[in-house]
């Protein structure tokens, strides 16, 4: 019998093995499938197959008003759904060509920021869930609920909030809203400290995020990346700083930047960057002026319920609008924001109506996912665990 | 400053670009779908025209005009925060056009997409095939004229199709011999 | 032939145009109410004001006429806070009615009010209440509180129908519409009031609450209560249809259609045939084509040819009965021909024909003179001397009254062969062996021409509910292929060619009345 050590690995009999890591799998963020082939560990060769979560986004909002779209918005990136609203509303009134007084604007930055901390929370908690740190996702988890208490407080649903108007947002911030994010923020310092203490030097969570899923900069470019994912290699491109809307440009904040491109940066982008949401939302409360939140013009935004059931000219007004979709002059437009994963944009063309002509959202996960076998391939299987994980590939938000 | 990008590439470009605009900041020029190529490596490579990211890439169906389709390519500027909007004009009769997937490496997915939802075909990529639908589907739904209330193949399951209905009904009726107490 | 200047625009005009024409034929919409163009000019709403230079006061357009060198401004300053206070003061008492109103969706208040206004209320003391849901007439409905008094109805009772029902009584903001004392809204075109009014005040009784506009789709169509085929729009929602609104047609109808006409909308849903039957069992086209082919073949042989009665129903468009005639003639082989349809009615001398049924000329234009169809009143002669054994009946109306059409019914029974094709049933349809059931004029694109000789095309504007009901040329060219004598017919358009054609051909001579104008397009 040979000894082990006489052994040529090179002579075993091997043949890849072909593995499906199906759409219903723990680790697969919202329903992805992935066709791997395997040598052994090393993944040779990746096939991703997306379109499990396409519920037809675009043909919908073909045959809804721009009103009537909000709840399809919220469902594209859903742990980060304010972003998406904001994103659709301030698309619309470019179109439009009305501007939101400065305290609805500064609203949509709050409530946006909000948002993004959920957004990253859950990034960096189910990270760590799937890489065995069943704690740290608790307390991830634990944040994400008192983030999605203050969506219900202010727009009445933990989820799927529609809450952006075009022209403004539903309404004000309640009066215990203030209070409500003070207590908040100090829990969410907490966590975010917990977490921090727990992972970002922990042995095993640094070996396997180190050094795996790495992308150039330049191909990440070339492949359409945005947001922390770009940001891990180096690229410093944030629309908020780079092009601001809403009140981004009156308020401080930094926009922290990696370098190697792999999970690791990803992971340390996002946690650097809910702090500075969290500095944003503070500045934005301490600054924020008074005043209405709605843009005045009454083709647009619908009258006060009071006006809609006492005048005829309420009454009107609200049936028109509600009736026949604001209408929005033709044209088009390409208008981005920084949504939870990156440059969330929206291609709308209007024909004169009511109703869009045609809505494309320009999802950043799409195309992240488009290079994930650029970061697979070649590693081993235990690394597409980290990677899909701080790629944050929502399914909503790929497949529409 | 991507205005006057559009009015170089006019200049550049004098017979393919057939129509510049600049309406609400969006910079676009109209150009016929043979020198697509071309104009996307212009704006690429360029020194001057540094368009190195390609934000989006998607297609227009307006129904009852000729040309039908337009593809529409919106370019982006990382060193100099510009963008550029390209639509080149595609026919009814002939919804094909060239592929920039070795340009930018996220149009891969981005033609596919819009092969899988128009029905416009990329010559040179390298699997065309659909990316959001099952390859079983009909149509393209995107289009402007397809059926909404139209009802799709249905591929084969490869398990019996179970009576959900029927399953609670006998689970309701108490009967012994269905469910997973039955031996 | 005066010239002006609209807006920095000049346009070269006839004499006596107004100002509000002008503008619109150079594409500037100017807001009004009370005015329309088939009627005399008021000038009482006040809305159409426009800035007319040299002008002290701001002139009504709808009544202004051009003259030389005058220059209209239609959209500047002056007219767009004219417009706002005209309509302020019309909304002062108008009640809050949108959700209970049936013209939401169509209503003249609405569309110019964000166009136009778009300020909120200023009003601070309550609206004037009137009187609402009170019946005109049989069909009417008035509400005094959403009326504007722009007195397009009574206009339209005195200048179109002549017979002067309603007048304004009570005066400042107590005015209402009435009708005279002892007298109701019943003429015979009562229901063209509320097309004409601008906002909710008449609504017809018929149409109230039933479907709400938005979810009307509206197809170009024909209406086939008489022979006058006056143009209409057929709006339905769902599959069916909702309700009949005249379409300007300057040659046949104007802006106007009768109330019958209106009411015909039920016929299209009513006690329709779905299936075709053979002696009460259904089958599928293909089956039952095969089965009437060989019935068909076995009555020729048995009563020979000239014993097969073909009745051409001139409720059916022309390229049915172009097909119908070559089915009759060259498949059947039969030259006994007659002339179906609804029995005559009352006429009048504006819009109401005395012939109850839309393409008699039709019928008349598939054959060259002197070997038309002959009467109904012939078949029923013949089929009382038993020279008729089986009868092919396109429709299943009987052009007989009272006793005769009685002894009609109950010859059928004693006919060897009944082959109804219709789209309904009728009294016909328990008596006929063969049942083809076909589709009404809603359901499919076609012809009709009407009793001066005008050819109007009409779209298809739904598909028949649950049925399998055809077109009646599709069942003729299924069942002439079983027969063995096939019809080149494949394609509607190829079918129309050739009807045109034939129908030329057959109108030359000395016909002038019944020779077919251009058609208008279809829908």
């Amino acid at each position: 019998m040979p000894e082990l050590e006489d052994l040529d690995v090179n002579e075993f009999h091997t043949e890849p093995m072909v593995l499906n890591m199906g759409p219903s799998h723990p680790a697969m963020h919202g329903t992805v499938r992935m066709v791997l082939t395997l040598d052994g560990e090393t993944v040779v060769k990746c096939d991703p197959e997306i379109g499990y979560l396409h519920r037809g986004f675009e043909k919908e909002c073909e045959s809804a008003t721009y009103t009537q779209c909000f709840p399809y918005t919220d469902r594209l990136n859903y742990v980060s759904p304010l972003l998406n609203n904001f994103g659709f509303a301030l698309a619309v009134e470019k179109l439009l060509e009305i501007e939101v007084p400065p305290r609805g604007n500064y609203v949509r930055t709050i409530m946006g920021e909000i948002s993004r901390i959920s957004d990253h929370l859950t990034c960096l908690s189910a990270g760590a869930l799937e890489l065995g740190g069943f704690s740290a996702f608790l307390y991830g988890i634990e944040g994400r609920e008192l983030i999605w208490d203050l969506h219900e407080t202010v727009t009445g649903a933990r989820l799927t909030t529609s809450y952006a108007r075009i022209g403004g947002v539903r309404d004000d911030l309640p009066e215990d809203f203030v209070p409500m994010w003070k207590m908040t923020r100090e829990r969410l310092n907490d966590i975010w400290n917990d977490v921090n203490d727990l992972l970002t030097r922990n042995r095993i969570f640094m070996d396997r995020m180190q050094g795996t899923g790495v992308i150039t900069p330049e191909e990440a470019i070339s492949h359409g990346f945005v947001g922390p994912c770009l940001r891990s290699t180096g690229v410093d491109y944030d629309v908020r700083k780079d092009h601001p809307y809403f009140a981004y440009g009156e308020v401080d904040f930094e926009v922290p930047v990696g370098s190697t491109g792999d999970n690791f940066d990803r992971y340390l982008v996002r946690l650097a960057e809910t702090k500075q949401s969290i500095r944003i939302i503070d500045q934005c409360l301490a600054k924020m002026p008074g005043g209405p939140v709605n843009c005045d013009d009454p083709r647009v935004v619908l009258p006060a319920k009071h006006d809609v059931y006492n005048s005829i000219e309420g009454m009107i007004n609200h049936f028109k609008i509600i009736f026949e979709g604001i209408q929005v002059p033709a044209g088009e437009i390409y208008s981005y924001t920084e949504g939870g994963n990156g440059e969330l944009g929206y291609y709308i063309v209007s024909n004169g109506t009511g109703k869009p002509w045609k809505v494309k959202v320009r999802s950043p996960s799409f195309y992240m996912m488009s290079a994930v076998t650029k970061m697979i391939e070649g590693g081993m299987i235990a690394d597409i665990i980290p990677t899909f994980d701080t790629i944050n590939m929502i399914g909503g938000e790929i497949d529409r | 400053m991507s205005a006057a990008d559009i009015k170089k590439l006019g200049r550049k470009f004098r017979k393919a670009v057939l129509d510049t605009s600049d309406r609400l900041g969006m910079d676009t020029a109209l150009i016929d779908k043979s020198a697509l190529r071309e104009v996307i490596t212009y704006l690429r490579d360029d020194e001057k025209m540094q368009y190195n990211f390609l934000r989006d890439v998607t297609c227009v169906d307006y129904l009852h005009r000729q040309p039908r389709f337009e593809v529409v390519y919106v370019l982006y500027s990382m060193p100099r925060k510009t963008q550029v909007v390209i639509k080149a004009v595609v026919e009814e009769d002939e919804p094909v056009i060239d592929s920039i997937h070795d340009l930018y490496g996220c149009a891969n997915w981005g033609e596919r997409e819009v092969w899988d939802m128009y029905g416009i075909q990329f010559t040179g990529h390298p699997e065309l095939r659909r990316i959001l639908l099952y390859e079983e589907f009909e149509g393209h739904p995107l289009r402007k004229d397809y059926e909404k209330t139209a009802s799709q193949p249905r591929m084969e399951l490869l398990a019996p199709e179970r009576d959900a209905l029927q399953e609670f009904k006998d689970y309701q009726s108490g009967r012994e011999d269905s469910g997973s107490r039955a031996n | 032939m005066p010239t002006c200047t609209i807006n920095g625009q000049k346009i070269d005009v006839d004499r006596g145009t107004t100002v509000l024409q002008a503008a619109a034929e150079l594409g500037f919409d100017v807001p009004h109410f009370c005015y329309h163009p088939a009627l005399s000019i008021p000038a009482n709403c006040r809305m159409c004001l426009v800035e007319v230079e040299k002008a002290r006061k701001l002139l009504p357009a709808c009544y202004t006429q051009v003259t030389e060198g005058m220059v209209v401004h239609t959209e500047n300053e002056r007219v767009v806070q004219a417009r706002r206070a005209v309509l302020e003061f019309i909304l002062v008492n108008h009640p809050v009615d949108c959700p209970i109103c049936d013209q939401a969706g169509e209503c003249k208040l609405q569309d110019y009010y964000l166009d136009y206004d778009a300020q909120s209320s200023r009003q601070r003391t309550i609206k004037v209440t009137k009187i609402k849901a009170f019946p005109l007439g049989p069909e009417v409905v008035y509400d005094g509180e959403r009326c504007i008094l722009c007195t397009r109805c009574v206009r339209f009772c005195d200048e179109v129908t002549g017979t002067n029902e309603l007048t304004v009584v009570e005066r400042g903001d107590r005015s209402a519409i009435r009708t005279f004392p002892g007298r109701d809204l019943d003429n015979a075109y009562s229901m063209c009031v509320v097309d004409l009014c601008p906002v909710g005040a008449l609504t017809s009784r018929d149409f109230r609450f039933k479907c709400r506009v938005w979810l009307l789709q509206s197809a170009d169509s024909v209406c086939t209560g008489c022979a006058r085929d006056c143009s209409v729009h057929l709006e339905h929602h769902d599959a069916e249809v909702q309700r009949l609104r005249p379409r300007y047609n300057p040659e046949v109808n104007e802006y106007w259609m009768c109330d019958a006409g209106r009411y015909t909308y039920r016929e299209l849903h009513e006690d329709r045939l779905t299936s075709p039957l053979i002696n009460g069992a259904s089958y599928t086209w293909p089956q039952v084509a095969e089965k009437t082919a060989d019935i068909l073949t076995e009555t020729v042989q048995g009563v020979g040819t000239e014993s097969i009665a073909f009745v051409f129903s001139p409720q059916a468009s022309c390229e049915d009965l172009f097909v119908a005639r070559k089915f009759a003639e060259e498949v059947l082989g039969t030259s006994r021909h007659y002339m179906g349809g609804k029995p005559d009615g009352q006429g009048d001398d504006f819009l109401i024909h005395a012939d109850k049924n839309p393409n008699r000329n039709g019928v008349k234009l598939m054959f060259p003179r002197g070997s038309r169809p002959a009467p109904f009143t012939k078949l029923l002669h013949d089929l009382e001397s038993g020279s008729i054994r089986a009868l092919y009946m396109m429709g299943s109306d009987i052009p007989l009254v009272g006793e005769q059409r009685q002894a009609f019914v109950s010859l059928v029974e004693n006919l060897d062969l009944l082959v109804l094709q219709a789209p309904r049933g009728g009294e016909l349809a328990a008596h006929a062996k063969i049942i083809l059931p076909t589709r009404t004029h809603a359901e499919k694109e076609g012809t009709f021409v009407n009793c001066d000789g005008v050819a109007q095309g009409f779209g298809k504007a739904i598909d028949p509910k649950r049925s399998a009901a055809q077109d009646d040329w599709r069942v003729f060219v299924r069942l002439a292929q079983k027969l063995g004598a096939a019809l080149p017919y494949a394609f509607f358009k190829d079918l129309r060619a050739d009807m045109f054609a034939a129908m030329e051909a057959n109108s030359r001579k000395t016909d002038t009345a019944a020779a077919p104008e251009a058609p208008a397009p279809a829908g």
